[in-house]
């Protein structure tokens, strides 16, 4: 789906530099990095929007352009983006803002685009919030119809920047977890079926890029995780390898939060579970 | 013409040039650049019209025709307040110069030249400006600020296309409109006030009103609407797009898209009416 040879690029703090990567078909990957490490550059490259200075980046097995470029009608019926800010348009209602793709690209009419969104708005959770308009509903909502609208038109990759972003309530970072679980398991599923591209569905997810700062979604299950540093990409079985003062630093402040998750928190916690009624 | 371009004081802390010839050096610059952003965005305008193409274009067209709605048949109220009030007065002008008429063709002649071929184009731009030129500047300042020109792009939606293709074409067709009921309201006046006048008779002002009315006069009145309409437009998205950073630029914005939609309405409306007198 994505690869990524030795290529190199100027993002926010600096130059990400001889960056190799590989997404295949039915893959989630997820890239954990601190902010400003260049995650948003990395996608952008990756779908042929951020210019790079080095390297071959290839998407679906097509050749992207090095100077970059916007993303065209054609690739955004291929490729869903669910970028880190909360993107609703404001005039549109949720519904109106998960089919706006329908209506622009497909020329659907307002009643199909309807028939189309339904469906969505119940996998997503918000049925009920079709008709309120972005500034109605909780910044939680407003990801889940983002993830709704990237993935509306059937797009064979969905990335997602900073999904988690933002002060969610633990409730809420799980719904939008079951999401891309869900997403996940999906893929596989239909890798399982299919057995290679060629006869994929063709409105099927087939591959899924996640940009994170948030070490508890990087450690979901069954993905690929890479850790953006100090302008290097290190896989995961490679942590023990980084060798950079940036990156042992960024590895120990994960430490420190996982450690203070299972210890002092879940440690706090503990006595309400164990209480009985909110044992849940 | 002088427009209000950005120009930021130079003080003595903070850079060596604070002479007087400096400041004009800087504002000349100042100046030159807006105008070559007004070009570019006008570039920008041509191409994203001739790339839309399909179900795009239809989406687009429904766009215009809200924007129409919005800005030339919203303001219907408006327009013929202000009109009947104008024709009104020019009309007990005409009396209190002429109180019979019979004499006086070549007057009622300038009269009706001067309410459809300057008049009627003015008023139609400051209504304009006022309605939706602000509104324009606001809503993509929002935009802006809200990364939601990001949000589309994502979606292979250019910015040209969505927003500013139907607010130029929108406003330019207002704009004639505008003109339209401008100077049927203005008309339909003044023969409301003559039907109160002892020495006036009605099939004489109309037979007046008909020898006074020529297609030049319909045909300037139309070219200026549609050519002032345009420039307000490019002037308020101009100003919408450079919002960058805080809220508090938008008043501002929008205010300096105001006073300089002003002064290009008067200016370009007296090069044509010069041009018009060259040509003729």
């Amino acid at each position: 789906m994505i690869r990524l040879q030795n290529v190199s690029y100027e993002s926010g703090r600096g130059r990400v530099n001889n960056l190799s990567f590989h997404l295949p078909n039915g893959e989630t990957a997820v890239v954990l990095g601190p902010q400003n490490s260049g995650k948003t550059g990395f996608w952008q490259t990756c779908v042929g929007m951020q210019p790079f200075i080095t390297g071959e980046v290839r998407l679906m097995g097509r050749v992207m352009d090095p100077f970059g470029q916007r993303i065209s009608a054609e690739s955004a019926q291929m490729v869903g983006i669910a970028t880190q800010h909360t993107t609703l348009l404001d005039n549109l209602t949720v519904a109106a803002n998960i089919g706006l793709p329908l209506s622009y690209h497909v020329g659907l009419s307002e009643r199909e685009m309807m028939r189309r969104v339904t469906p969505m708005l119940e996998k997503f959770g918000i049925r009920p919030l079709a008709g309120k308009f972005p500034h109605e509903i909780s910044d939680t909502d407003v990801k889940m119809a983002m993830m709704a609208r990237a993935t509306i038109l059937g797009q064979k990759l969905l990335v997602l920047d900073e999904p988690t972003a933002g002060d969610i309530d633990p409730e809420s970072f799980m719904r939008i977890v079951n999401v891309i679980s869900r997403f996940r398991d999906e893929m596989q599923e239909h890798r399982q079926r299919s057995g290679d591209e060629r006869r994929a569905e063709p409105r099927a997810l087939l591959a899924m890029l996640i940009l994170t700062t948030s070490p508890s979604l990087a450690s979901i299950r069954r993905a690929a995780c890479y850790y953006l540093v100090n302008g290097a990409l290190i896989p995961h079985a490679k942590v023990a390898e980084a060798n950079d003062p940036a990156a042992v630093e960024f590895f120990a402040g994960i430490r420190k939060y996982t450690d203070r998750q299972s210890g002092e928190i879940s440690g706090f916690y503990r006595t309400i579970f164990h209480s009985g009624q909110n044992a849940g | 013409m002088s427009v209000s371009a950005d120009v930021s004081p130079v003080t003595a802390a903070e850079g060596p040039d604070v002479s007087l010839a400096g400041r004009i050096a800087d504002s000349l610059l100042n100046t030159l650049d807006y105008f070559r952003d007004l070009g570019l965005l006008l570039a920008d305008f041509i191409l994203a019209l001739l790339k839309l193409k399909g179900n795009e274009w239809r989406y687009t067209k429904n766009l215009i025709i809200h924007q129409i709605i919005f800005s030339g048949i919203d303001a219907i109220y408006v327009i013929s307040v202000i009109s009947v009030i104008v024709g009104g007065v020019v009309m007990v002008q005409l009396l209190a110069f002429s109180p019979g008429f019979q004499a006086d063709a070549m007057l009622m002649k300038i009269m009706v030249g001067l309410i459809i071929k300057e008049i009627a184009p003015i008023f139609g731009a400051l209504i304009l400006v006022g309605r939706s030129g602000s509104a324009i500047t606001v809503e993509l300042g929002e935009m802006k600020l809200k990364r939601q020109h990001e949000a589309l792009e994502s979606m292979g939606i250019g910015m040209s296309q969505y927003f500013n293709v139907p607010r130029i074409i929108g406003l330019a067709v207002s704009s004639i409109m505008l003109n339209g009921y401008f100077v049927i309201m203005s008309l339909f006046a003044w023969l409301g006030i003559s039907l109160f006048q002892k020495n006036v008779k009605i099939a004489d002002m109309l037979n007046l009103l008909a020898g006074s009315l020529s297609i030049s006069d319909v045909v300037i009145n139309a070219f200026k609407g549609g050519v002032l309409g345009m420039t307000i437009a490019l002037v308020c998205i101009h100003h919408g797009m450079s919002v960058r950073t805080s809220a508090t630029e938008i008043p501002q914005r929008a205010s300096r898209a105001i006073v300089d939609s002003f002064l290009f309405c008067f200016a370009i409306d007296a090069l044509i009416s010069v041009a018009w007198y060259l040509i003729a």
